[in-house]
């Protein structure tokens, strides 16, 4: 099964799209505490791209698809800003008493495995949940 | 006015017991409406000397890593005088996420308002 979203950059669509998502997650059988979890990373995601990849501009593209197979989920976030490398983000250290950094650590610790992929126009970013 | 509006809306007036000021935030807060929050945070500092800044979180069922921002924001302008930030009723999700980025040993965490003042 596969859902998609084509949204733009605005952060007032955030909500909506997370919270498909979560619905979609728990329609294919993922308990509801790891649905929201694929939830907030999605937020995370896209916040990063309107705020770091698209400068907050609000008009901009990203698509996201949804799909299931293999006992897991795969969430593909695609953008056309930017370039980002997550390997340049300066790491957090426990209780550091700074404002960011705190998405990278969602999507890493959250998911089961996360990649950055850089296109020729953009980036596309693979997160992959088990569902059980 | 219509951000005050918003602002209002997020956090309530806050009242006074003793020496912490104490404010109740309400709703989902993400990305799109933080900005709100954190106008409203530090307009309630500008207007008053805060030592200690009570939150009651029990009406937030979900907040992003933007809010969390704002708390730590609000933090770091409250330590260099001695001001605490003081988190009250955290629902799951937003414990959750401070669990996550490992930033809830840096606010004083309560179950409720009364606790949080004999701390």
């Amino acid at each position: 099964m596969t859902k998609q979203w084509d949204i733009n950059s605005h952060p007032a669509g955030l909500r909506e799209v997370r919270r498909e998502l979560e619905s979609f997650a728990q329609s294919i059988g993922m308990a509801e505490e790891s649905s929201h979890a694929v939830g907030l990373v999605l937020n995370e995601a896209l916040a990063n791209i309107i705020r770091h990849g698209y400068d907050g501009a609000l008009d901009k593209p990203i698509r996201v698809t949804a799909q299931t197979g293999d006992n897991e989920l795969r969430i593909q976030i695609r953008d056309w800003a930017k370039p980002f490398d997550p390997a340049l983000v300066k790491q957090r250290y426990d209780g550091e008493l700074k404002p960011g950094g705190i998405g990278l650590i969602c999507i890493r610790k959250l998911m089961d495995k996360a990649t950055f992929q850089r296109l020729p126009d953009g980036m596309l970013l693979t997160l992959t949940k088990k569902l059980v | 006015m219509a951000n005050a509006n918003r602002n209002m809306q997020l956090v309530s007036a806050p009242r006074l017991e003793g020496d912490a000021t104490i404010a109740g935030i309400q709703g989902e807060i993400d990305l799109h409406n933080s900005p709100d929050l954190r106008a409203a945070i530090f307009d309630l500092l500008s207007k008053r000397v805060v030592k200690r800044l009570i939150l009651n979180l029990s009406q937030v069922p979900y907040m992003d890593s933007s809010a969390i921002a704002v708390l730590v924001e609000t933090l770091q302008k409250l330590r260099p005088t001695g001001g605490r930030v003081m988190l009250v009723d955290l629902q799951p999700r937003v414990k959750g996420l401070l669990q996550i980025a490992r930033l809830d040993s840096i606010f004083v965490l309560a179950d409720s308002e009364q606790q949080a003042l004999t701390m």
